[in-house]
């Protein structure tokens, strides 16, 4: 047998359990999902067409959760990307505390959310009656807290990466601080601006574990998002409903995906 | 002109100074109120942590995090270096396309799929036991999809010249690469750590006995120890995340 093709028996051998587990446990069940979105109940193989679709789609707590989703998603995820540019581009100016940084930035991600929820529960004193102003705070304060750091990392090592010369050669030229920020690194690490707002929206759409254990499976209207939604039908037994609803979140994450390829593709071509 | 430079640059380290604060006030926070400060009524003391040791209350839901998150690392660590290895080593569109999936079920929120997985685990008799949570966890995209990324850094002249002294990609990976990774490794520990270790959805979908929860789910449960509770749950994360950050800092420094 060649050793080209040994190789790659080989190879196929240590690839072959991880994406056996992968498959099962991940792709198959998505797949799945896509097929039970079409049935008529959990409990009889009958098709329903795209009937479970309208009737989601058509739902107003279905239509409030996904209102909420990419409402608070945009609230939350600009703001963090704004903070997330300043504290890189501080983090650049003063290396010396870049270390301490880093760590502090990077603990809230690690943080378990039941710790967290815990004190912003305390600070915000959220309770049935919270004020719908005071729950929409909480969650975006925790928001920030939890996911600006990652992105204030990714954009500080695109920023470190800089050549040195041209800033200089910019400086030399008689470009202040805010023009050199502005005019010349923040361009150039355009494509790490993208995939920075693209981990807070993956980060956002995660971020349905916090809000659960903040305000529990029925939040204020203001927090209602499609993942409760879709918890609520999963304990009344109507599995169709929540394939439906979970197909359509997962076409939501699957156009971000090639948003995200493209623009990240389209900043290679023009390179 | 020296002057105003140096101004600015006073200004801008306070400000970063006051952004970290706020950063770390949280997390002091919750180690504050364990120790009873800022709670009305209470002085400083371990109170709440004598009370938590003594009613062992978090022990069980600790033990189920400790079980369920050193499971799913043991499995997950070894098969994420096998399948990245592979990948790496295997250049194809066919190899593009697997990574493209591994990224679009990375993106994917556990709700899309929770229900198939429900019943496969039904099906199967892992629902409501340790072994279903760890298997999910090990198998996650996080870990191929990052140890691939550390992967593409080692030069192909490294993986040809040890092809020279053996034929098995498996020892050149173990002896020649793995030495190389640890640091990254440690990265990708840390991260799938404290996944695992803060895990909600999964747990509270595949597993329905309260004994068998972690302590992820419960700690509000705990009632007035609580913050003791938090601060011992947020304990091992901080300890592990402070050398980690700090060594691959100094491993990039140049």
């Amino acid at each position: 047998m060649k050793r080209k093709t040994r190789l790659r028996i080989k190879l196929l051998a240590m690839w072959l359990l991880p994406a056996s587990g992968f498959f099962a446990l991940y792709v198959v069940p998505l797949l799945w999902t896509f097929r039970y979105s079409f049935a008529s109940s959990a409990f009889d193989g009958g098709q329903a067409g795209f009937h479970n679709y309208v009737y989601i789609w058509t739902n107003e707590y279905f239509l409030l959760g996904l209102r909420n989703l990419l409402k608070t998603g945009l609230t939350c995820c600009l703001p963090a990307f704004a903070l997330s540019l300043l504290l890189s581009v501080l983090m650049i100016r003063h290396e010396a505390a870049a270390a301490f940084a880093l760590v502090v930035l990077f603990l809230p991600l690690l943080i378990p959310s039941v710790c967290a929820a815990e004190l912003w529960k305390k600070v915000y004193k959220i309770d049935v009656l919270t004020p719908p102003g005071t729950a929409l705070m909480a969650l975006f304060t925790l928001f920030l807290w939890k996911c600006t750091g990652p992105a204030a990392i990714v954009l500080y090592a695109a920023l470190r990466k800089l050549e040195k010369e041209v800033l200089e050669a910019a400086m030399l030229d008689g470009c202040g601080e805010a023009r050199l920020t502005f005019g010349m690194r923040l361009p150039l690490i355009r494509r790490e601006c993208a995939l920075s707002l693209v981990l807070l929206l993956l980060y956002h759409l995660r971020f349905y574990k916090d809000v659960y254990l903040l305000y529990g499976l029925y939040p204020p209207k203001e927090m209602y998002l499609v993942q409760h939604y879709m918890n609520n039908q999963y304990l009344k037994m109507n599995a169709q409903y929540v394939s439906a609803a979970g197909a359509s979140l997962a076409c939501l994450c699957l156009g971000l995906f090639i948003l995200a390829l493209f623009v990240t593709g389209r900043r290679e071509k023009k390179c | 002109m020296l002057k105003g430079r140096k101004r600015r640059s006073f200004f801008s380290g306070a400000l970063l100074a006051i952004l970290l604060m706020l950063f770390i006030a949280p997390i002091g926070a919750v180690f504050c109120l364990s120790l009873g400060i800022g709670l009305q009524g209470a002085g400083v003391s371990l109170e709440q942590y004598a009370e938590l040791f003594a009613s062992g209350m978090l022990k069980t839901r600790l033990l189920n995090s400790c079980v369920i998150s050193m499971g799913a690392l043991a499995v997950q660590l070894p098969l994420s270096l096998s399948c990245a290895a592979a990948l790496s080593r295997f250049r194809s569109w066919l190899t593009r396309a697997y990574i493209g999936l591994l990224l679009i079920m990375l993106l994917m929120p556990f709700q899309t799929y929770m229900l198939p997985v429900f019943r496969l685990y039904r099906q199967y008799s892992l629902y409501d036991t340790h072994a279903g949570v760890m298997l999910h966890a090990a198998f996650s995209p996080l870990g191929p999809l990052t140890v691939w990324c550390f992967l593409r850094a080692v030069p192909e002249e490294q993986w040809e010249a040890a092809s020279l002294d053996t034929s098995s990609v498996l020892v050149t990976l173990t002896q020649v690469i793995l030495p190389q990774l640890l640091p990254m490794l440690a990265a990708l520990f840390l991260l799938s750590f404290a996944e695992v270790w803060n895990t909600v959805e999964p747990a509270l979908v595949l597993l329905r006995t309260e004994e068998l929860k972690p302590a992820s789910l419960s700690l509000n449960d705990l009632g007035r120890v609580s913050w003791a509770a938090a601060a011992i749950y947020c304990a091992p994360v901080v300890a592990l995340c402070v050398p980690t950050v700090l060594r691959l800092r100094s491993r990039f420094a140049d």
